[in-house]
């Protein structure tokens, strides 16, 4: 069982992701925008975080930006959310710091597999 | 005196109109957003239930999808829009679980005879929903709105066709790109793509329409979904189309097929024979292409007269890679003349501030 965050803009896809991971044993914060994402993730004992890219107010590449940065976060793994037509945002957000990414629409129980992988990579 | 109060009469009743038509639109503005809210507000007990039918694991029928399908009329109205809305947020057995709950609750009866209403916005909704449950034996009922005389049902009806996987759909969207009543470029381009690889015959046989921005939109759709088995009717389009344009966009085109046989039609059109903006295109697109045979061709036009050509080639260098960078770094150093010089640390400056192509 780990901590995840879920930063999204969209209602319907924290709702989504957060019953599916809890569904799979997860403890899950959802919060809607980047900086909030920050705020929980410095102060919250997260172990994964899964970022929207396109958020307002900071992006999730920024946010990404931000955890790598810091020596409290740097080790967090981080999984993106994109949506097909910026499938382009993929290659930065990899350069961005990112483990994984995935593509908007998605199906609930491969998001669970992917967060179960990272998780299991990350040794947590 | 009489022509006064004429004018005078006439300014306060036209006053009164605007004042009266102003009111009557927030009036109605104000009743469908109160409409909304209500429809939220019952919609938001059940919305847990919709959740839980998407992420299901079960293959069973599942205890959400009977409570779902069971629901009575009104409750059902009240979630509906928010249950299409989530079609396009998930795949998978999610996905399938909300399209047979559309199935069950006769959705699909219920837009086609949608699409038939006098409302626009009803129209619209029903195409949408349509679309998004892929229902592919609509594509002939939907095909009929892409006449409509308003542009944003013409544009719904395009999205959705390109949902629904219908290859008669690939020569209706290309013809509605031409005339009174079209569809935009960017709406038949992203159809004619999500049709996916069943469409490409037909997105091929769209290269030899009448109309040059159909032509245009089907190289887009060719590239885009990659179809490597175009590379010799594309080359054929970069030489001979009537249109400047559409040979603009062949030449992009050849790039992203990214094939063999793309190399030399492209190196061809490098060529100062060609027009200018042509000349650009094949340059950026000897860069999409990656081919390190078209490095010696591209350093050459590092020296070209033409300021567009030389720092085209100079990116197009830094695309193809390490043979491109190496080239770069000669020519920097002058081997190539001053011009080419300053061409090449242009492009491997831009590379190193990320400002590349």
């Amino acid at each position: 069982m780990a901590n995840v965050l879920v930063a999204d803009d969209d209602a319907d896809i924290r709702d989504l992701v957060t019953f599916k991971l809890t569904q799979s044993g997860h403890e899950v914060v959802a919060v809607e925008d980047g900086p909030s994402a920050l705020a929980a993730a410095r102060e919250s004992a997260v172990n994964l975080v899964l970022l929207d890219i396109r958020m307002p107010g900071m992006s999730g590449l920024d946010v990404c930006r931000e955890l790598r940065a810091e020596p409290a976060t740097s080790g967090l793994p981080i999984i993106l959310l994109t949506a097909r037509s910026q499938e382009g945002d993929v290659e930065r957000g990899f350069a961005a710091g990112a483990d994984d990414y995935i593509i908007k629409p998605f199906s609930p129980r491969e998001l669970a597999s992917r967060v179960q992988a990272v998780l299991g990579r990350a040794g947590q | 005196m009489t022509t006064v109060l004429t004018s005078s009469v006439f300014l306060l009743c036209t006053l009164l109109a605007v004042m009266v038509l102003g009111l009557l639109v927030v009036v109605i503005r104000s009743i469908r957003l109160l409409e909304e809210r209500l429809r939220a507000a019952r919609a938001a007990p059940l919305r847990g239930l919709l959740i839980e039918l998407v992420c299901e694991d079960d293959e069973e029928e599942s205890a959400a999808l009977r409570r779902l399908t069971g629901l009575d009329q009104r409750r059902w109205e009240a979630l509906e829009p928010t249950a299409a809305a989530m079609l396009g947020k998930v795949t998978g057995r999610g996905r399938d679980a909300l399209v047979e709950l559309f199935e069950r609750r006769g959705a699909v009866e219920g837009a086609l005879a949608g699409l038939r209403r006098r409302g626009t916005l009803r129209r619209a909704r029903s195409a949408e929903l349509i679309g998004e449950l892929g229902h592919e034996p609509a594509a002939p009922a939907l095909l009929p709105l892409l006449d409509s005389r308003d542009p944003d049902l013409r544009a719904v009806a395009g999205r959705a066709l390109g949902r629904l996987g219908d290859v008669n759909a690939v020569p209706a969207l290309l013809d509605r790109l031409d005339g009174h009543r079209r569809i935009p470029p960017a709406v038949a381009t992203s159809a004619l793509i999500r049709l996916g690889p069943v469409a490409l015959p037909a997105i091929r046989a769209g290269l030899g329409h009448r109309d040059a921005v159909a032509r245009a939109v089907a190289l887009d759709a060719l590239a885009s979904l990659g179809d490597r088995e175009a590379t010799d009717v594309v080359a054929g389009v970069l030489r001979d189309d009537p249109s400047p344009e559409v040979r603009v966009r062949a030449a992009h085109a050849m790039g992203f097929l990214g094939t063999r046989d793309a190399l030399e039609p492209l190196l061809d059109t490098v060529d100062p024979a060609h027009p200018l903006d042509l000349r650009v295109a094949a340059a950026e697109a000897l860069g999409i292409l990656g081919a390190v045979r078209a490095t010696p061709r591209l350093t050459a036009l590092l020296r070209d007269p033409s300021h567009r050509v030389a720092a085209a080639a100079g990116d197009a260098l830094l695309r193809i890679g390490p043979a491109g960078h190496l080239a770069l770094d000669f020519s920097a150093r002058g081997a190539d003349g001053p011009r080419a010089a300053a061409y090449a640390r242009a492009a491997i400056a831009a590379g190193d501030r990320g400002t590349g192509p």
